[in-house]
């Protein structure tokens, strides 16, 4: 069937297609009964609106979904990405709303200026559990989109560090410099993001032709309750460790400094994140640049398309920066 | 190739010191106009950029120039390393499939939408194939060698690589998310019922097949189908080869095989005939990318294969971006593939004996 025009509803309406465009705009010169009546049998007749409603689009709210967790102590990478939307939303005459997930709670609550109408398009900041993003977008009527942390088969657009590319970059440079027992220091089944990163590093190994060594590969934390404690580094170490955070980084530089092993002297490290939280001047290690001003920009971006009603098939959208060259790599002599 | 200010009849005629008319009239052939007023007249418009605007709607003139590389051995098809993009496209090139979108026209098609003109280049040794003066930017389709791309990145033009990526030339890569187009294709047979699934590459050495190994690996963990800490299996993984698969089949200890190109497809499925095995009636068949250059198998065969029109159109974007904003680079940009359903895959036979 042919798509419906203009000249389609004022035929109808026995008005002409001026008046019709003018009420669909919400022009001067045509009454608000007049206009209404246009409205209602643009809907009726199926007629795409997409394009009007773009009109109306600045101005609107968006709602901003993060864990209680995140918020509560500021300073936080999430509470930085969580200043940076909205900044990117007030840059572009919208409202943000925020509402918290309640810490310590398994299944979140169902965000409530959803079901009270007060937004027109979310942004879920963070890993929230695979249940309670699947009942929300199975339930909500608003475009939303996933800041920072993705499940693949869910129908979300997300917007993520680009995670299997930064652990690449970060990989490489190790092996440029001479590296070639390479550690790995994450938890990749606690984390989509850590997974991606962990098969990043393997990508690296794989394109130069140097094999993985299991015994290099150290967890920092608990599987299940995902707490630190102790870092189990091997007896016989590694000339260099990717870690796939700056915090994990953190502890492996503590672990190592108290067997009296210097970074870089001894062990050459990179991470990931280019973020540590309450030392963001004093962070010590060549990482991989989280870009949370785009990835920001991007989130905004996106929701802002679908609320004026872009209708593409939900995807994934990487962010891509560089690694941020510190100290604490070095070049291995041969 | 900046637009400059518009130049207009007044512009001339005040340069002239004569009325707009008769510059109009000079212009437009009129009467009224001696022969030498003229051709001076003319000249003068020439001389400032005149055009009218019946010249402008005709030519529509091009905002600026983009050169689209491609390198002279991709034509004969015998590169193993080229991404499934830009190979398949360039087969499609050749001629060899016909009725279908290949790169460049995709690329030349998306580039005139925001008023470029895109010219396809052939590389033939170190010499750029154009004058740098009269371009405004490069699109490298298909992987290239990184002094290569270093030796036309010193005529200092904005570029975009595309199909591909190298992590030691810093420029921007738009790419077939061929990991994630990996676990999208699993998910798919999943779906259908499938748990032994297995994998096959003719070329474990392409880069693109290393991501689609990743990819299969952490699907299989998703699913919960292998076991995380059975990290060893990922190198195994670059060993399986068509015969393997066609094996694995034949024992029943596989209802499904992904494949990394429509290359290994095809061959799995000669195997597959060979041993008596019914597609999808015994076994479902799936590749990851790699378009078939035969458009019958192309039809036929289940694939999730590259968006060439998602891709071309943010290369494009992004050439565009760096010409107009002077924006620097900003990385790999990863497009998800388009799933595509063929006859080749089917429900999992003993979905229900399970």
């Amino acid at each position: 069937m042919a798509d419906v025009t203009l000249n389609d509803i004022a035929r109808e309406m026995h008005v002409s297609a001026v008046t019709v465009s003018n009420a669909l705009y919400g022009k001067k010169g045509v009454s608000a009964e007049t206009a209404e009546a246009v409205r209602e049998k643009a809907v009726e007749l199926g007629f795409d609106l997409s394009k009007y409603e773009k009109k109306k689009r600045s101005g609107c709210t968006i709602g901003i979904y993060a864990s209680e967790a995140y918020i509560s102590v500021g300073d936080s990478f999430y509470w930085e990405l969580y200043q940076k939307t909205m900044y990117q939303a007030a840059r572009r005459h919208c409202y943000t709303m925020l509402e918290i997930a309640p810490m310590g709670e398994e299944n979140p609550p169902f965000p409530q200026m959803v079901t009270e109408g007060k937004i027109d398009g979310l942004i879920i900041i963070g890993k929230m559990k695979r249940e309670f993003l699947e009942s929300v977008l199975a339930a909500a009527r608003i475009p939303v989109v996933l800041l920072d942390y993705g499940i693949p088969e869910l129908p979300a657009d997300m917007v993520l560090s680009n995670n299997y590319v930064g652990a690449m970059r970060a990989t490489q440079y190790l092996i440029d410099l001479g590296h070639r027992e390479i550690g790995f220091i994450g938890t990749p089944t606690t984390s989509e993001n850590v997974m991606s990163r962990f098969l990043g590093y393997r990508r690296s190994l794989m394109a130069n032709h140097l094999p993985y060594r299991s015994e290099f590969y150290v967890e920092e934390r608990d599987r299940r309750t995902e707490d630190v404690d102790g870092i189990p580094l091997p007896e016989k170490l590694p000339t260099a460790f990717f870690a796939s955070s700056d915090y994990a980084a953190l502890f492996v530089l503590e672990a190592l400094e108290a067997r009296g092993i210097r970074v870089p002297a001894d062990v050459s490290m990179t991470s990931y994140d280019n973020y540590l939280a309450r030392r963001p001047h004093s962070n010590p290690f060549t990482s991989y640049n989280v870009d949370m001003e785009q990835m920001a920009k991007t989130a905004v971006k996106i929701i802002l398309r679908k609320i004026a009603g872009d209708d593409r098939k939900p995807s994934f959208h990487f962010v891509d920066s560089e690694l941020v060259i510190r100290g604490s790599a070095r070049a291995l002599q041969k | 190739m900046r637009p400059r200010k518009k130049i207009k009849m007044e512009d001339i005629a005040s340069q002239m010191g004569v009325s707009v008319v008769t510059v109009s009239n000079a212009l437009s052939g009129r009467k009224g106009v001696s022969r030498e007023l003229r051709e001076k007249i003319v000249r003068k418009a020439d001389e400032m950029g005149y055009r009218s605007e019946e010249t402008v709607k005709k030519s529509a003139e091009p905002e600026g120039k983009i050169a689209i590389l491609t390198r002279e051995e991709d034509f004969a098809g015998k590169s193993g390393e080229l991404t499934d993009f830009s190979g398949a496209a360039l087969t499609a090139e050749k001629g060899r499939m016909s009725g279908e979108q290949p790169a460049s026209a995709e690329l030349i098609r998306e580039a005139r939408r925001i008023n470029y003109a895109a010219v396809p280049f052939e590389m033939r040794g170190g010499e750029l194939p154009f004058n740098p003066e009269k371009m405004d930017g490069m699109i490298f389709l298909g992987r290239m060698k990184p002094e290569t791309m270093e030796n036309y990145l010193r005529c200092g033009l904005p570029a975009v690589g595309c199909g591909f990526y190298d992590l030691h030339v810093q420029m921007d890569y738009v790419v077939d998310a061929a990991y994630h187009n990996m676990m999208d294709l699993v998910r798919y047979l999943a779906g259908l019922g499938h748990r032994k699934i297995t994998f096959a590459t003719v070329r474990p050495g392409a880069a693109s097949s290393m991501d689609k190994m990743l990819g299969f690996w952490a699907s299989l963990v998703r699913m919960g189908l292998t076991d995380f800490d059975d990290q060893c299996a990922i190198e195994n993984i670059s060993k399986y080869t068509a015969e393997r698969a066609a094996g694995c089949a034949a024992r029943g200890e596989a209802t499904a095989i992904v494949c990394t190109d429509a290359g290994t497809q095809r061959e799995v499925m000669r195997l597959l005939g060979e041993r008596g095995m019914r597609i999808p009636g015994d076994i479902s068949v799936a590749a990851c990318g790699g378009l078939s250059g035969i458009k019958e198998e192309a039809e036929a065969f289940t694939a999730c294969l590259p968006d060439l029109h998602g891709i071309a159109e943010r290369t494009v974007h992004f050439i565009s971006r760096q010409i107009r904003k002077g924006a620097g680079p900003s990385g790999i940009h990863a497009v998800a593939g388009v799933m595509h359903v063929g006859q080749t895959t089917g429900l999992c036979w003993n979905q229900k004996t399970r």
